[in-house]
């Protein structure tokens, strides 16, 4: 009696520390999984957050500027709509005519050339990365109006990382919202 | 004898905990998952919102046809955000009426009923398109067989299996050009999103059509 109750014990002793560490390497690998999707999760949902800001401000922008008839009241509201709506303060629109007339930008100050920006525009660039005093950034440029009859460049300034494809997106279709409202109000100024 | 038992029992309590706590892991994990692909299917919506919205704005200087340019959105609201029935309504400016000109996917019993009792058209301020244009504003039914303003015409949503729709005005401070519809079989299907979706379409879309006026002008 005695060596059978010592034999089960020891039995029941073996079998609870095994199957305490089966069960601590089967959380373990559960924890780590949870721990990458919840990571998963947390980009998905910062992702589909941008999304809806981003919808947002093309509705915004969309149900205003083209009942304005002012160029400038144009680009204003759509810079004012990119920084306050869409949190993105380093933004500034570069007109065409600035070049001959010396016109300061709208928006952020633009620290490139306004030769190159329009340069780099009619290339068809989008996004360059540049080294401005030792600090590194990387740039969105987007043409408003068309190769042959550019009205202007929508300058977007990433001062964290880079653009993603989204975000290019984004600003590209801005910059065609701005396009339809610009050609437009010419065509009504005559 | 009761020593035995008892250690049998704390071994079974610690294993029943150990298990609890796994079950309780896995069922942690099982939500993420689910929510995973809620929000991926959320995001894809979305891409397809914004490719809908960049394929309405010209690609060259070429001039298109109004007709070209509104075939080319309701096949990409088909397509793209695979919204099965539309509709855009042509405003006819002498004679102050809609005209049911282009649409997608409607069944027949539906074409049936808007040729022979309608003659396909509407006059403004009847009716969702109607309303559309006299107000400039868009309208939202979320459930046509309770709308009151509807009342009467409840055989067209039978005819169409069409429980929510919604109307947007495709016009500019100087032109009218017609409304833009959007139908759904279930009750509840304009929110917030697809609101705000249409409604820069089709302001979108109407500074397009009066853009190529002019340029057919100059040209």
């Amino acid at each position: 009696m005695v060596l059978i109750s010592t034999n089960t014990i020891a039995i029941l002793t073996v079998g609870l520390i095994s199957s305490s560490i089966i069960v601590f390497w089967i959380k373990k690998l559960l924890n780590s999984r949870l721990i990458l999707i919840n990571t998963h999760l947390t980009f998905l949902s910062k992702a589909l957050k941008e999304k809806e800001r981003q919808q947002q401000v093309l509705y915004n922008i969309s149900t205003s500027i083209f009942i304005l008839d002012n160029i400038k009241k144009i680009i204003s509201s759509v810079l004012s709509e990119i920084t306050v709506m869409y949190q993105w303060p380093n933004i500034a629109y570069l007109p065409q005519d600035n070049l001959k007339n010396g016109l300061l930008s709208y928006g952020q100050p633009i620290k490139l050339p306004s030769e190159q920006i329009f340069k780099m525009a009619r290339d068809g660039a989008e996004v360059a990365n540049i080294t401005l005093n030792q600090s590194k950034s990387q740039v969105g440029i987007f043409l408003v109006g068309s190769k042959n009859n550019p009205l202007g460049v929508l300058y977007a300034t990433h001062s964290q990382g880079q653009f993603t494809q989204d975000q290019v997106l984004f600003f590209k279709t801005v910059a065609h919202l701005l396009t339809l409202a610009m050609e437009n109000n010419q065509a009504l100024l005559g | 004898m009761n020593g035995i038992v008892l250690v049998i029992f704390i071994f079974l309590l610690a294993v029943v905990i150990r298990v609890s706590k796994i079950i309780s892991l896995i069922q942690d994990l099982k939500s993420a998952q689910l929510r995973t692909r809620q929000l991926n299917f959320l995001l894809e919506g979305k891409n397809k919102q914004m490719t809908l919205l960049t394929n309405l704005f010209p690609k060259t200087s070429t001039l298109q046809s109004k007709e070209s340019r509104i075939n080319q959105l309701l096949d990409d609201i088909s397509q793209i955000l695979q919204w099965k029935m539309s509709a855009f309504w042509e405003f006819n400016e002498k004679g102050q009426f809609l005209e049911f000109k282009y649409h997608r996917g409607l069944s027949k019993e539906y074409l049936l009923v808007m040729e022979d009792l309608l003659h396909n058209k509407i006059p403004v301020g009847g009716f969702g398109s109607g309303r559309t244009i006299s107000t400039k504003q868009p309208v939202v039914v979320n459930n046509w067989l309770k709308d009151p303003q509807l009342k009467g015409v409840e055989f067209l949503s039978q005819a169409g299996n069409i429980h929510s729709f919604a109307a947007f005005p495709v016009a500019t401070n100087a032109k009218t050009y017609g409304t833009l519809h959007l139908y759904a079989p279930q009750i509840n299907e304009f929110k917030l999103n697809e609101v705000q979706l249409f409604t820069t379409v089709a302001n979108s879309l109407a500074v397009i059509l009066e853009n190529d006026d002019k340029k057919a002008v100059v040209d």
